[in-house]
């Protein structure tokens, strides 16, 4: 690392950088009665379970994509990964040790969090990296502003900058000591195409093991090697994008084009027990069939109608998501072993 | 080495944010000092004006109690903010949701003490130079004197300080804390005398509380900095079984509060987080 640090970390041979194995965390819930005066003197808490036995391992070099629901459990788990929360059960492992012992090797972005709107760019990055002992900081600050486009803006406070801005100047934060393992927490969330775009064209480009969660299915899809769903904080699949595909593969998604039609072609679509889905689309309407053999049904019921055009297309990510969010393919037994095909060869250990 | 630099590093943002708007910075280090010490002097100065001939316990004369009070204001003002610094910090890194920089950088946390502690001492300069060159023009002093007198302002800071970083556990791990700890502030005040002799609370009128206050203020390393900030300036001389107890304090209180603070991170977390 050319602007590492000046202590030597200790190089780690595994072939898992992250090990999580059974983590829980139960929160105590606050539930008031909206009794101000017993709300003070007889205050009511309820555990609230946010992680329920995950577990999972995350390779040397994987871009690993966390996705769920919100209050799903993805940021608590993060924060737990990183150190920032202590689990109620199990073990966290980062290079066979907690994370903890391991700042050195972690860069976290959380949005656009950790950042001083009061301070300007460059003494937010200052900041940082004498925290984290960089050497030749000027230059690593210099680098990293033209690698996310900051030059103009460096010496300006953050309180001037862009959405889009902080959050370059947050991942820039987090890559200032040149991390080995990158933490991000929905860094796009916010952010127009063109900025969310520039900024999964700069991740890709690093050479790093990569936890990210996002909403984005299209960033998730585009980025990560692996994906984990995660709902009511249980970690329900985990496998490439492709082999999560395969899940629903059985399914299509049909675009049938429409000169006119009313909400009674929608209902009586909807009713249909081959029909997961019906949403409308720019020429009429979109529809998740459970197999390709219900076409010709789906057809019938069209025919009254004045059809301008027919194609099918592959279930995306969304699909995948929202049918295991909403439990239409059962969750697996064991999510970190379901994982049949890795699609992509994973980098050698040191 | 290392804790010298994560100190300086600390202290340079501290001060950054603290400059950022000038106006507060120099209001809060000039003005509201001297509106604290306003009452005292009023009273003190019409007392004496009255009874030119009176003095009260202590250092309290007419022609010192001037420099007593500057040194009492500056004292009080090491002491606030050294107290009052990491909960009110902690509190707005909270909210702003820049406390992750500090939880997940590899530091020692006490460099948190001294960098916090480095940042409010400069932004306490203005402050420290007003008071003090008051004091010095009623009571002029040797350059050795002054300088034991700036230390042991910088001991009581450090006390100060470390006292804080226990308080601020109540910002971060359950904000319904905090007002208890405020309370405990007026009372660590109070028994610190610091813009009073604390021979005034050796009197019958005051029952048992005036047997137990002074005994209290007694094992006070604040007061017992205080008694040797005055001894130094207005006698000439400098108490070492003071400066004993208040270098043993202020060497082991930042090491003991960086250990409770750890602890209390490590079980209970922070609240909202």
């Amino acid at each position: 690392m050319p602007f590492g640090i000046r202590e030597n970390i200790e190089p780690y041979s595994g072939r898992n950088v992250i090990e999580a194995e059974n983590v829980v965390k139960v929160f105590k819930k606050n539930e008031p009665t909206h009794n101000p005066l017993k709300d003070f003197l007889f205050p009511s808490y309820k555990p609230f379970t946010a992680l329920n036995g995950v577990s999972l391992k995350i390779k040397r070099g994987e871009v690993f994509g966390l996705l769920g629901p919100n209050g799903s459990g993805k940021t608590t788990f993060i924060k737990i990964l990183t150190g920032l929360l202590q689990p109620t059960q199990g073990k966290v492992l980062i290079h066979g040790k907690p994370a903890e012992q391991n700042l050195r090797r972690i860069g976290v972005m959380f949005g656009f969090n950790m950042i001083y709107y009061r301070l300007t760019g460059y003494a937010n990055l200052k900041y940082s990296a004498k925290l984290y002992k960089v050497k030749n900081y000027k230059q690593r600050i210099n680098e990293l502003a033209r690698m996310l486009g900051l030059e103009n803006w460096l010496y300006s406070y953050v309180e001037n900058y862009s959405l889009g801005m902080k959050s370059k100047l947050a991942l820039a934060r987090a890559l200032i000591h040149d991390p080995e393992i990158l933490f991000l927490d929905e860094p796009t969330l916010g952010l127009d195409p063109k900025i969310s775009l520039s900024l999964r064209e700069d991740i890709r480009e690093m050479d790093k093991t990569i936890i990210i969660t996002t909403h984005n299915m299209e960033e998730a899809n585009e980025l990560c090697d692996r994906i984990g769903i995660i709902k009511n904080g249980s970690l329900i699949r985990v496998g490439t994008p492709a082999y999560l595909k395969k899940l629903v593969s059985e399914n299509i998604i049909v675009n049938i084009g429409l000169a006119f039609f009313g909400n009674e072609l929608i209902n009586t679509l909807s009713t249909q027990p081959y029909v997961h889905n019906v949403s409308l689309s720019q020429t009429g309407v979109r529809i998740y069939l459970e197999s390709k053999d219900y076409l010709p049904k789906l057809l019938s019921i069209l025919g009254s109608y004045n059809t301008t055009s027919i194609n099918e297309e592959e279930p995306t990510l969304v699909d995948v998501f929202i049918r295991l969010t909403q439990g239409e393919v059962p969750p697996a037994r064991n999510p970190e072993s379901d994982d049949e095909d890795t699609g992509t060869q994973m980098q050698e250990p040191i | 080495m290392q804790l010298i630099d994560e100190s300086l590093a600390i202290a340079e943002k501290e001060v950054g944010l603290s400059v950022r708007y000038i106006l507060p910075f120099f209001t809060n280090s000039l003005i509201s000092p001297l509106i604290k010490v306003m009452p005292f002097l009023l009273v003190y100065g019409g007392f004496f004006s009255a009874n030119p001939s009176a003095a009260l316990a202590g250092h309290v004369k007419p022609e010192t109690f001037i420099p007593f009070l500057f040194l009492g204001i500056t004292a009080d003002i090491f002491f606030s903010i050294g107290y009052s610094t990491f909960s009110s910090k902690f509190m707005v890194e909270k909210w702003w949701q820049t406390m992750e920089i500090i939880i997940l950088a590899p530091i020692n946390k006490l460099s948190l003490i001294t960098g916090i502690g480095l940042g409010d001492l400069i932004s306490t300069f203005p402050t420290l130079v007003l008071f003090l060159g008051l004091a010095y023009y009623f009571t002029p002093l040797g350059f050795l004197d002054l300088i034991k007198v700036l230390i042991i302002f910088l001991l009581l800071f450090m006390i100060s300080l470390s006292i804080g970083l226990i308080t601020s556990c109540a910002a971060l791990f359950n904000e319904n804390l905090a007002p208890f700890f405020g309370y405990l502030r007026v009372i660590i005040s109070f028994v610190s005398a610091f813009y009073y002799p604390i021979e005034v609370l050796k009197t019958d009128k005051l029952g048992a509380l005036g047997q137990f206050l002074p005994v209290i203020a007694t094992f006070n390393p604040l007061y017992q900095a205080n008694f040797i900030i005055r001894a130094i300036w207005f006698e000439g001389i400098t108490p070492i079984n003071s400066v004993i107890y208040v270098l043993f304090f202020a060497i082991i209180s930042p090491i003991a509060a960086v250990y409770v603070f750890n602890k209390l991170w490590s079980t209970i977390g922070i609240q909202g987080y």
